[in-house]
């Protein structure tokens, strides 16, 4: 069953279908957002302890200051979490059951899309690396093409087996499509 | 008249159009290359709203500066 029959990007062939969608695992913005918490902490403390071993910060217009600046740091910190979670949100990964779309966000003003077509598929690599990565099930999934063509690489993506058996199952029904015989596989 | 209420006033908008250009940015790459309108805007409401209120407390401050 496809995933979602609505149209993520705006060229979707007419009998083409989205499967998955494939981001980040959660952890990896979650990971950012605990590094402004840290920071928004230590700026926290750091005006505690101004306030209580300086009492010249406890004046009106001193402690005005530092309240301006404590916001100016909050104002940052919630661009930082909006960048976050705008980076997270427009990287993506979108499998359907022709190709494979590469929606990659470099910047905010650097946007890439790269295409492979599922006949092209070689082999599909997973990678689940260190305790973190295998605690919350989460990994690099590489699409090897056939010829000269640059590899996909999903980085970070959840449930990485899941993400490469469904590719698999794609091309499979690809080349069942083709008329060439299914791949023998040992899953 | 170099005031502390001018002089903190300059160095924070200064900072703040430094704040605004990256926030339109990242709202215009939001809007132009995010596949849900709705969910940019959602987004990008609650990121003004946040802001804004962030804003109105830092001249506040400015506007108590003696």
């Amino acid at each position: 069953m496809p995933f979602r029959k609505i149209k993520f990007f705006s060229d979707l062939h007419t009998q083409e279908e989205v499967y998955l969608v494939v981001r980040k695992h959660w952890i990896i913005p979650c990971l950012k957002v605990v590094f402004w918490l840290i920071l928004l902490a230590l700026l926290a403390a750091g005006e505690i302890f101004l306030k209580t071993n300086y009492p010249f910060f406890t004046e009106p217009n001193p402690a005005r200051i530092v309240a301006l600046i404590r916001t100016a740091v909050l104002m940052t910190a919630v661009l930082g979490l909006f960048m976050t979670w705008i980076m997270y949100y427009l990287n993506v990964q979108i499998i359907t059951n022709e190709r494979i779309v590469d929606i990659n966000q470099k910047s905010m003003l650097h946007h890439q899309t790269s295409e492979l077509n599922l006949d092209r598929l070689q082999d599909v690599l997973t990678q689940v690396k260190g305790p973190l990565a295998n605690f919350f099930n989460f990994g690099d999934v590489t699409v090897q093409t056939a010829g000269e063509a640059q590899n996909f690489v999903f980085n970070q993506a959840a449930n990485p087996h899941q993400v490469a058996k469904i590719i698999l199952e794609l091309y499979e029904k690809i080349r069942v499509r083709q008329g060439a015989a299914p791949t023998a596989r040992n899953d | 008249m170099l005031t502390l209420a001018n002089i903190s006033g300059l160095i924070f908008h200064l900072y703040m159009i430094f704040l605004v250009a990256y926030s339109s940015m990242a709202i215009f790459s939001l809007l132009r290359f995010g596949q849900s309108r709705i969910t940019g805007l959602l987004a990008t409401g609650v990121y003004l709203a946040l802001m804004s209120s962030l804003y109105f407390q830092s001249l506040l401050l400015i506007g108590k500066l003696e």
